[in-house]
């Protein structure tokens, strides 16, 4: 048999359902590799998921949403095995409910468009940064409501995430200005609100987002605008950054020269793709599991963890 | 601590009653109902006038000629006395006394005298170390008791350890971890099966507090280390103050791990605590700086994170350590350095607290006295003789929001997620 590969399959699962987020892409991929890969105990299962899920976290760039899901289902198969007397059952269920696992996941969007349809009002001027499902989901649910807002997006440069975006929510009927992200000083003062997504949520309630979130936050707390993350749960990762300087790729940036780079924009491939927003710049968050002040998220997971 | 008051309350009406006794003895043909406090007072002038004419000791030296029954009474005086000379605002602190073996009950035991002695001269400090070694003494206790005629272990046994825990609190009082030990120590012996014989019981007990001692303090402590060296990066500097046991073990994994930085020890009057940690660290070849707190402004702007022992976490997310801790957090949080914690879940205290005022222990007022360095500089000690008061506080508070993150055996935190800890594993403190 040829070796299972899992970075291919995780990156299949995102390429062919662009409806799916990172955390779910890869919990479908650990139920794939579960399903096609042969193993006689479960201390081999285990071994096999913990090499996988280590591959898929080493392979990937920006792998802090899909290692929420890789931990998650590492969680609940560990979770299980020791309740399986009978080890085909055990693996059957595993499958089975892994498969129910990102279904549900799949489902918490509209959860979360329900519980967050309250914060968004009419003659609302919402700020969104960067492109995200939920955000998006949760504004559509809000348009088909009758709720009258319009909303800034920013280009989230240099992957110009917002221009899609924009022409996502224009799409759905909603008016849009897009500006570009060194104007959200210049708007701060006219909205009324902020919602940004995540890649992941840490242990304190600070978001993994993408990068131009923290300083949208800054901005937005010393002009005293409610800063919401619309986020699923399955984001939430047992990690505490302490800074910037603990996310991965934020080391690239501390690279001085004199020289002038001969190739046009190669200083932009240094930027990192994601940054870090402390907790105290979130006013709260609208998740699956109800609305959340920050230090919530501390109280789910040790709810998720410990149970 | 809700489980302590009730001891406190009878320790505290027993010296009230006995110094009402005392004192109605002195004052004969005063009538025998009078207000207690009243009786108080005088019971201080004459103590006073006592201090006064005798000069060969310090007015906290222990009155040792006395039985137990006397030795309680003169305990009162005294506690009177030291109360009149701290400032105002701090007389209701519990602090620690001076007592000597002869002070004890009859029902003391012997290892726990020795231990008490050894809390009170501040040879055993940090509170993990200090409920480790009083469980250990009632290791011994148990395994010597015997359970008098006409009751059983299950009831007696409390009891017994009841007067050997008196005996330490006289000492000096309870720390977080030591109380929270005691209660579940407690009621691991009410739940002694009354068919079980003594033997058994006494070995099963003994059994459970050395697993209790492991899994609360030995494994947890080290599971925190093995998680807190991820928080050290090469190149980092590193502050921490005073003397934590767990924070020391972490800098030496990390040392021993190949990490590369540079630790700064933070020390202050009067206990010197982290003289201990920079000469470990230091006979390591781990490079430190050592400084005391007055000098913390200079230092702090090459520090990239700081670390911080506790003594307890309260269930407000805020943090009693050794006093002094909440200046260099504040500091920190100034300078927006990282705030770390590393505080095993046996400290958690269901308290909430939101100064240091309220709940603090008051260490021995000599201790700042001295200076050592000459004696001109030397504050005059005898109270009776001057208006200079002293405060010695042991802990202070610092409150959540100067804190960045708790790591504990469960995880890396944010102090908002003590309750939580608390409430979620309520069944595996009270086992």
């Amino acid at each position: 048999m040829a070796k299972f590969d899992i970075k291919e399959t995780y990156l299949r699962f995102l390429r062919d359902d662009p409806d799916i987020t990172m955390p779910v892409a890869a919990i479908e991929a650990l139920v794939q590799l579960l399903s096609e890969t042969e193993t006689s105990t479960s201390a081999e299962l285990i071994q096999t998921l913990k090499e996988a899920s280590a591959e898929l976290k080493t392979s990937v760039d920006n792998s802090m949403s899909l290692s929420a899901g890789c931990d998650l289902f590492m969680r609940f198969v560990l979770r299980n095995i020791r309740e399986y007397g009978d080890w085909e059952a055990c693996k059957g269920h595993l499958v089975k409910n892994g498969r129910l696992f990102a279904e549900r996941s799949k489902a918490a969007r509209k959860t979360i468009s329900e519980k967050g349809l309250a914060f968004v009002r009419d003659d609302d001027v919402i700020l969104v940064h960067s492109f995200s499902r939920t955000v998006l989901a949760l504004l559509e649910h809000a348009a088909k409501n009758l709720v009258r807002f319009r909303v800034f997006v920013t280009e989230a440069a240099p992957s110009d995430q917002g221009k899609r975006m924009a022409k996502a929510l224009r799409e759905r009927g909603i008016p849009v200005s897009l500006i570009v992200d060194n104007a959200v000083g210049s708007v701060i003062d006219e909205v009324s609100k902020v919602f940004c997504g995540a890649e992941g949520v840490a242990e304190s309630g600070g978001v993994i987002n993408h990068v131009g979130s923290y300083q949208i936050a800054v901005l937005a707390k010393n002009a005293n605008k409610p800063f919401y993350v619309v986020t699923e749960s399955h984001k939430f990762v047992r990690i505490f950054p302490l800074a910037q300087a603990d996310l991965p790729d934020t080391k690239k940036m501390f690279h001085f020269t004199v020289e002038e780079p001969e190739e046009q924009n190669a200083d932009k491939g240094l930027s990192p793709v994601v940054d870090f927003t402390p907790h105290d710049y979130i006013t709260a968050l609208i998740t699956d599991l109800g609305v959340l002040t920050p230090s919530g998220v501390s109280e789910e997971l040790i709810k998720m963890w410990y149970e | 601590m809700s489980e302590l008051t009730p001891a406190q309350l009878k320790a505290q009406k027993k010296a009230a009653k006995a110094a009402k006794r005392a004192a109605s003895k002195e004052a004969s043909g005063q009538a025998p109902t009078r207000d207690p406090r009243e009786a108080k007072k005088e019971q201080q002038q004459a103590a006073a006038k006592e201090g006064g004419s005798s000069s060969n000791t310090g007015n906290n030296s222990n009155n040792t000629q006395g039985g137990s029954n006397q030795s309680s009474a003169s305990a009162s005086s005294k506690e009177d006395r030291t109360r009149a000379s701290r400032p105002a605002l701090f007389g209701h602190l519990e602090k620690a006394g001076k007592v000597t073996a002869a002070d004890a009950g009859k029902d003391v035991h012997p290892e726990v005298i020795t231990l008490a002695l050894r809390y009170s001269s501040y040879q055993i400090v940090g509170s993990s170390d200090r409920a480790r070694t009083l469980l250990q003494a009632f290791q011994r206790v148990i395994a010597d008791y015997e359970t008098p005629e006409g009751t059983t272990l299950s009831r007696n046994l409390t009891t017994h350890l009841g007067h050997q825990i008196d005996f330490v609190i006289s000492a000096r009082p309870l720390s977080v971890s030591m109380g929270n030990a005691i209660r579940w120590l407690k009621q691991e012996i009410s739940v002694v099966s009354i068919d079980m014989s003594d033997q058994a019981a006494k070995d099963m007990l003994v059994e459970k507090i050395d697993e209790y001692i492991k899994e609360k303090i030995d494994v947890s402590g080290s599971v925190i280390v093995e998680s807190a060296v991820n928080d050290i990066a090469d190149g980092d500097t590193v502050l921490t103050f005073a003397h934590s046991e767990v924070v020391e073990n972490t800098f030496i994994a990390a040392h021993q791990a190949g990490k590369r930085f540079k630790i700064i020890v933070v020390d202050s009057r009067p206990l010197h605590e982290g003289r201990k940690l920079a000469r470990d660290l230091s006979a390591r070849g781990i490079e430190c700086i050592y400084i005391l707190v007055s000098a913390l402004a200079h230092v702090l702007d090459d520090v990239s994170r700081v670390f911080l022992g506790a003594h307890a976490m309260l269930s407000n997310g805020a943090l009693l350590s050794r006093v002094g801790s909440a200046l260099i957090a504040t500091a920190a949080k100034r300078k927006n350095i990282p705030v770390i914690v590393l505080c095993e879940s046996m400290k958690f205290s269901d308290r909430v607290q939101l100064d240091s005022v309220t709940l603090n222990e008051l260490a021995f007022p000599e201790m700042l006295a001295n200076t050592y360095i000459s004696d001109k500089k030397k504050l005059p000690e005898d109270k009776a003789k001057t208006s200079l008061k002293y405060l010695n506080l042991c802990y202070d508070l610092t409150p959540a929001a100067n804190l960045t993150k708790i790591i504990t055996e469960l995880g890396h935190l944010p102090p908002s997620a003590v309750p939580v800890i608390m409430r979620e594993y309520k069944s595996a403190y009270t086992m």
